[in-house]
């Protein structure tokens, strides 16, 4: 199986909060794929908002995104435009 | 910021009676605006906006009600189990029985993202939770929480 990995930055103001982490998770659930979140020593799954929480990331710091599955390339490509719209959130 | 800074013996409480997540968040509010020395009407007019922004629901029956509170004041925090679910809108449409709710000054959001990690990293063990849903009284609760 592919393994897809790929470093990007944190670009909302508040990092991966609470708000953040749910949008991420909801979407991550809608494909067929397992999305893993790197940051410093911590890792979680992102179908898990407690899990993602723990990584602590803030703005600004760089995560890695492992991505496997039969759509890992879509995930991953909807994971990082979500990243990149910094949540749809205004800051 | 450890869990165990944010919350004394006065601000844990076990098998409580909430009907409702709006019951739920007014019971928090009085509690919070007791121990900030604040109104609770804007306290609960603020948790309740933040939810209509997006369910705190993180999951699993638990949720993370939060707001900024302005920098003369401490962060606090309140954790409520609560003795039945409640509906609470959270994501994975769970009912929710353990309600964390954090107060940071505004110009502490590092802290804040420091103590969610805190919290959730005790969360995510289940055997942990097992024991906090079964915890008798606050004070076995409030022992609890004070594990790092």
């Amino acid at each position: 199986m592919d393994i897809i990995k790929q470093t990007i930055t944190i670009q909302n103001k508040l990092g991966l909060h609470t708000r953040a982490t749910i949008k991420l998770v909801e979407l991550v659930n809608d494909f067929d794929a397992k999305i893993t979140i790197r940051h410093h020593d911590k890792q979680a799954d992102a179908d898990s908002v407690l899990g993602l929480l723990v990584l602590e990331t803030c703005y600004g710091q760089e995560i890695e995104i492992i991505a496997t599955g039969n759509e890992a390339q879509q995930a991953m490509s909807a994971v990082t435009q979500l990243i990149e719209d910094k949540f749809l959130e205004e800051e | 910021m450890k869990i165990s800074e944010l919350l004394d013996k006065e601000s844990v409480f076990s098998q409580t009676t909430c009907t409702s997540k709006k019951c739920a968040l007014e019971k928090i509010s009085h509690i919070a605006a007791e121990k900030l020395d604040m109104d609770p009407q804007q306290l609960f007019n603020a948790l309740i906006a933040r939810e209509k922004i997006g369910s705190t629901g993180v999951g699993h029956g638990i949720a993370i009600p939060h707001v900024k509170i302005d920098s003369s004041h401490s962060a606090t925090a309140i954790f409520m189990q609560c003795s039945s679910g409640i509906d609470y809108d959270s994501y994975d449409g769970n009912k929710v029985d353990i309600l964390f709710a954090i107060f940071v000054p505004e110009d502490r959001c590092k802290q804040y993202l420091t103590a969610l990690s805190e919290i959730s990293k005790k969360l995510l063990d289940k055997r942990y939770i097992r024991q906090i849903r079964s915890a008798e009284n606050n004070e076995s609760l409030y022992k609890l929480l004070q594990i790092d």
